[in-house]
């Protein structure tokens, strides 16, 4: 897998690992040897990968390489970002709600924007940087150990780079009563490149809704690198969200590692409107028997925009359940790319995986790529997958307006029919009418 | 008035009407049978707007105003509407939901003020009473996994909450039993009045038991070749469609 | 139900080792040296007596083959192999020269007679008893291919009267240069792949076929390939032409003796369908697939494409596949010409310690093309079973369609099924539908049958000939019966 021996480096390639030379010694835990070693094995894992490209079969439809022309400073000047200004960049209508409120701003966790009153007993919060500066035995042990993947080089370069972020421990059945929302904005006017990796470690029988929203509106080109480590304990019920309405020349990319002990209940959901370049990994490992998750997601997008939703789930333990659905609605000449898998282990018996792809295409010069993989080794399994991909269907378009309505609105209400019932996969009310709001608005914004 | 004048009709580069006249004065019901393949379907697609459905030669004008060059929602806007034989699902697209930006958009197109969620609610559940349509049929995703009646008594009530002026019934009674087709055809008889003109399209004379027409007027090879009152439909029951030329394998 | 009774009997007839065709012939052969250079592609050219662009060509190609590398992508493990280590011509002495059936060694026509492949016309017409799954019926011309060379084709008379050339393809080479010419490699260019590139430069024999226009094929088109002798490679060729409104309906098969080292095939099969022309090609391979412990077998690598050319030209592949080591194979259909349609139709059975990957592409290029994918794929004992699979829909192919079915059936907890589908749609006018399902044979349907009085072999023979009907009913009828008892013998121990 030495690939750059076999081809010259490019521009972002080389100004990473030069970067990497230049601030090692200042990112938090520079002085705790773990920690050094651990970005260090990353960083030299990273020169041998390179940044994946096309020829790498999981990223054949994103070529990363092509897309990231050259690498934007790591550490960014942040103007301060306001109370207020945080859910009017955003873009959703979630302020009214209720929830426990962290804030990453230009990658920087910011105690003084974030709000968790009500949650002693429940859940504590640091910050990784602190947590990396010191830390304690219990994150040693697991840090960077959940589901880990071999030659991701974005997830190399994460841990090479991770400058900030949140450690949250959920105490065993502690039920939260409202959501942790994760937000993660930037002030700054500048491109950068942001590297953010947050882990959560969910007790046994707690229940909890996380949900991530990222939004660069005032530093449009700018590059994020985030990660999420998730041990969701024995029959825990996680709900973990994500809202992704990056800046229009952004480059993101998520990856959330995700391990869930038995009997548990996780349920992930992703809304992506924003980005030039997005690609969200989820990398979902069943522990434990009888645990079920449903991984989806809605893609709205438009101009020349390329999301990526990529999923890898390893069933490990029988009896376990797995519901993917992922909805992309493309207009203009944007790229949607939903690539799935579901890798069943001998002992998996008894597993019941199922995953769904579907794209409306509004454009003829839209693209819609699907990868849809199943590598099965356990005989007692009812697998399956699908696909669809079309335009809007002419009847359905003709009935409604022999109803008078017009066109503008009769396709507006298609295109919602159709996104809604992934949507509809978010449990949290709130959450999902914000959502639905969204979407009802987006044909419009996206035709202008 | 509608005025059907030399209407000419392509589909998929056949043409299917060779030049259809019709005249339906406000206030009458007409109905046009005829055999299979005559073109009957055809005609309302064409009434109504449909894609594909090519305009050759000839017009369609409603009280002065010519349909054919209108969009289909403008037709509707303009007073037409069209209950069709083959409702389609729209599966997500919420019953109520749907009914309500259908009456919106007529009443906007009408200059009147838009319903909000609450009067439209009341006004589809007293009209859906009438055709007894109960209140979960409203609260499921469009004609998605409703029986053959009920999509047609959906047809009815959407065609009663529009108010239009001129209507076609495209084969509703195809897949009725007796008591459906009658609570169909008072739905549709409750629409008749002075200022409206309505066509019902059959193959059979047994819904013109029901809604009496007027007039009767036969379809054949894309033309109307006969036409008389309400009397010819029973002829044509006895005698079939023998001489319309009734294609076997149709 | 009657041949289901057949399966099972069959089953009950195969001694410990399954495979029925494993003998070898003892017969003298010719030989080039062990070993790839110029000089063995000089020395086939030579012995195939080619005209000097031909041998211009290979040598072209082996240029090309040189600098490129095994493909690695597939879900296929085998120790690399040696291609000095291998004979690239063999061929029986007594064939080198035919000039009528009579002249046929005896012995290769009792090896045919035994794999149930009467070469004798009258016998043919007969039609003979226990005859095996190729052939046997009446009325089917066949090209029988040993090792490196064609020893037989016959009804080539009969044939030559509707205008239809069916002949060696080096044959053809001679006979009709200006046809090969302009069709080998159109389809399957030189440099396409490793062993495209391998076949181009070394290919022996294969059949070419050329249907004029408006002609309907008067007969089933078959070939019959036997690998005998040991450390050779076989690369055949195979050339269909279907010119504008013609039709042809082709059938190949293959077998090998069972030997403890592993063989070569890398074929190379090309198909063209001019305007409103119909290609349909049958594949029943039964390559020696190894023994127990997965010693030996076929490494069968092969590339199969056929282009709709023309407007409303129609491909249809048929594979059932039961043999090989490794199987690594792709008939695909590029959907050129406006309104052309493309069909996968695909059973692979693998048992032992087999490894499949297969499928098909569709590549839509004109508008309104329309493809069908319809795949089954059967994992038992140590085997690994994966359907790859490419739709693209490009910019200009409006209208286009495709629907896919995808199903895998597992029997037993040793085995894996694979599905790695590509969808990729470039026109928002293309309609996809991509289904598929893995499953293992239901303790209810099992339960059913053996309380019909079933017991456990017969009850899987019959559920799976089941999961394939919709392929078997792709198979001309001749071969249909034949190859639901293959399905039962490929499958034979495999539960309990």
């Amino acid at each position: 897998m030495n690939i750059m021996t076999d081809r010259k480096t490019t521009a972002a390639e080389d100004a990473l690992v030069e970067r990497f030379d230049g601030v090692a010694s200042s990112l938090p835990g520079a002085n705790v040897d773990w920690v050094r070693k651990m970005r260090e094995t990353a960083m030299a894992q990273f020169k041998a990968l390179g940044l994946p490209d096309r020829r790498v079969e999981q990223w054949k439809y994103s070529d990363l390489r092509a897309k990231m022309r050259e690498a934007h400073e790591t550490r960014v000047e942040s103007d301060a970002i306001s109370e207020s200004d945080i859910y009017d960049v955003l873009g959703v209508d979630l302020d009214e709600m209720l929830s426990y409120r962290l804030v990453v701003a230009d990658g920087v966790f910011d105690k003084e924007l974030s709000n968790i009153d009500g949650a002693e007993g429940k859940f504590e919060v640091t910050s990784l940087a602190e947590t990396l500066n010191d830390p304690p035995a219990w994150f040693e042990e697991k840090f960077g150990k959940v589901n880990p993947q071999k030659n991701e080089a974005v997830l190399a370069l994460n841990t090479a780079f991770m400058s900030d972020g949140v450690v949250i421990r959920v105490a065993d059945g502690a039920e939260l009563d409202r959501p942790v929302h994760l937000i993660m904005v930037t002030g700054s006017t500048k491109p950068g490149l942001v590297t953010t990796r947050n882990f959560v470690h969910v007790g046994e029988g707690a229940k909890l809704t996380l949900m991530e929203s990222f939004s660069a509106r005032r530093t449009p080109d700018m590059q994020r690198n985030c990660v999420t480590e998730m041990v969701v304990g024995d029959n825990a019920v996680v709900e973990h969200v994500k809202y992704q309405n990056e800046g229009r020349m952004a480059i993101h990319v998520a990856s959330w590692l995700t391990e869930l002990g038995q009997g548990a209940d996780y349920n992930a959901f992703e809304f992506a409107i924003g980005g030039a370049m997005a690609r969200h990994q989820n990398f979902l490992r069943f522990n434990g028997e009888h645990a079920s998750a449903a991984l989806s997601g809605a893609m709205m997008l438009w101009d020349n925009q390329h999301v990526d939703a990529t999923t890898v789930v390893n069933h490990d333990a029988p009896n376990c359940q797995s519901r993917e659905l992922f909805k992309c609605v493309l207009d203009d000449k944007s790229r949607g790319v939903v690539q799935g898998k579901v890798i069943v282990a001998k002992e998996a018996q008894k597993t019941d995986g199922h995953q769904m792809a579907r794209s409306l295409m509004l454009s003829e010069t839209a693209e819609f790529d699907s990868k849809p993989e199943l590598e099965i080794y356990a005989d007692d399994v009812l697998c399956g997958h699908g696909t669809t991909s079309g335009e809007l269907d002419e009847n359905l378009l003709f009935y409604l307006m022999a109803r008078g309505i017009p066109e503008k609105k009769a396709t507006a209400l298609l295109v919602n029919a159709f996104i809604d019932e992934a949507i509809e996969n978010v449990r949290n009310e709130t959450i999902r009418e914000a959502f639905l709001l969204r979407s009802a608005d987006w044909l419009g914004e996206a035709r202008g | 008035m509608l005025e059907i004048k030399n209407l000419h009709a392509k589909v998929d580069g056949d043409m299917i009407l060779r030049g259809v006249d019709l005249e339906i004065p406000q206030g009458e019901v007409h109905a046009i049978m005829g055999p299979n393949g005559s073109g009957k379907s055809t005609l309302s697609y064409v009434l109504a707007g449909k894609d594909d459905y090519e305009i050759t030669e000839g017009s369609i004008v409603w009280n002065g105003q010519d349909l054919s060059e209108l969009e289909v929602d403008e037709r509707v806007a303009a007073g037409f509407f069209l209950a069709m034989q083959y409702p389609v699902e729209i599966p997500g697209v919420g019953t109520m939901n749907f009914l309500r930006s259908a009456m919106n958009a007529v009443r906007k197109a009408r200059g009147e003020d838009e319903l909000n969620a609450a009067e439209t609610m009341r006004i589809v559940r007293e009209k859906a009473e009438a055709l007894n349509i109960p209140l979960d049929m409203l609260k499921r995703p469009l004609n998605v996994g409703f029986s053959g009646g009920e999509k047609k008594r959906m047809e009815i009530l959407q065609m009663s909450l529009l108010s239009p002026t001129l209507c076609v019934l495209d084969e509703t009674d195809s897949g009725l039993d007796i008591d459906a087709l009658r609570i169909v055809s008072d739905g549709v008889n409750a629409m008749r009045g002075p200022d409206k003109a309505i066509l019902v399209i059959t193959h059979y004379q047994r819904l013109l038991e029901y809604i009496v027409p007027d007039k009767v007027h036969v379809l054949s090879k894309g033309r109307i070749v006969r036409s008389g009152g309400k009397e010819l439909a029973l002829e044509l029951e006895k005698s079939g469609y023998a001489e319309y030329g009734e294609d076997e394998a149709a | 139900m009657a041949a289901v009774r057949e399966t099972i009997e069959q089953v009950k007839d195969i001694d410990v080792d399954q495979y029925k065709y494993g003998f070898s012939t003892d017969i003298e052969t010719v030989k080039a040296p062990k070993g790839l250079d110029e000089d063995i592609i000089r020395f086939i050219s030579a012995k195939k007596d080619e005209p000097e662009w031909m041998l211009e060509w290979r040598l072209d190609a082996y240029e090309r083959w040189q600098s490129m590398q095994e493909p690695e992508w597939a879900r296929v493990h085998y120790p690399k192999i040696d291609f000095q280590d291998l004979y690239y011509y063999a061929a029986p002495k007594s064939a080198e020269k035919l000039k009528s059936l009579d002249e046929v060694d005896p012995e290769l026509l009792a090896t045919y007679e035994k794999l149930g492949i009467p070469l004798s016309e009258q016998k043919m017409l007969a039609g003979v008893e226990g005859a095996g799954p190729l052939a046997g019926a009446p009325g089917v011309a066949v090209d029988a291919i040993f090792d490196s060379v064609s020893v037989v084709t016959t009804f080539k008379e009969e044939l030559a009267k509707a205008g239809v050339i069916f002949c060696p393809i080096s044959e053809a080479i001679k006979e009709h240069p200006e046809l090969v010419k302009k069709y080998l490699g159109s389809v399957v260019p030189k440099s396409d792949n490793f062993y495209s590139a391998l076949n181009s430069a070394v290919f022996s024999d294969g059949s070419f076929v050329y249907i004029p226009e408006g002609v309907r094929c008067p007969m089933e088109l078959s070939t019959y390939f036997r690998i005998n002798e040991s450390q050779t490679g076989q690369f055949e060729r195979t050339l269909i032409v279907a010119e504008k409104g013609s039709y042809v309906s082709y059938l190949e098969g293959c077998t090998a003796p069972m030997r403890d080292e592993n063989q070569l095939h890398a074929a190379v099969v090309e198909l063209v369908a001019l305007e409103d022309a119909e290609i349909k090609y049958s594949t029943v391979q039964n390559w020696y697939p190894g023994d127990a412990d997965g010693k030996g077998g076929i490494y069968n690598f092969v590339t199969k494409r056929g282009d709709c050319r023309g407007d409303n030209s129609k491909i249809s592949w048929t594979q059932v596949e039961t043999g090989s080591a490794i199987t690594w194979k792709y008939p695909s259909c590029i959907l050129r010409g406006d309104n052309s349609q493309g069909e996968f139709y695909s059973i692979a059975i693998s048992n032992g310690y087999q490894q499949v990957d297969s499928g098909t592409k569709m590549i839509h290029l004109g508008k309104n093309t329309s493809s069908r994918i319809i795949s089954k794929g059967i994992s038992a004992g140590r085997s690994n079973n994966t359907y790859r699979g490419l739709v693209s829909a490009h910019r200009k192919a409006t209208n286009s369609r495709n629907f896919t079915q995808c199903d895998s059936l597992l029997i037993g907890n040793d085995c894996g099924a694979h599905t790695v589908p590509y969808i990729e749609a470039k026109n928002s006018t293309a309609s996809f539908e991509h289904e598929a399902t893995t499953s293992k044979i239901s303790d209810d349907q099992m339960f059913y049958c053996m309380a019909r009085g079933l017991n456990e072999e017969e009850a899987v023979a019959l559920i799976v000939n089941g999961f394939v009907r919709d392929v078997l009913q792709q198979l001309p009828m001749e071969f249909m019966a034949e190859t639901q008892k293959l399905i039962g013998i490929s499958l034979e121990g495999s539960v309990g």
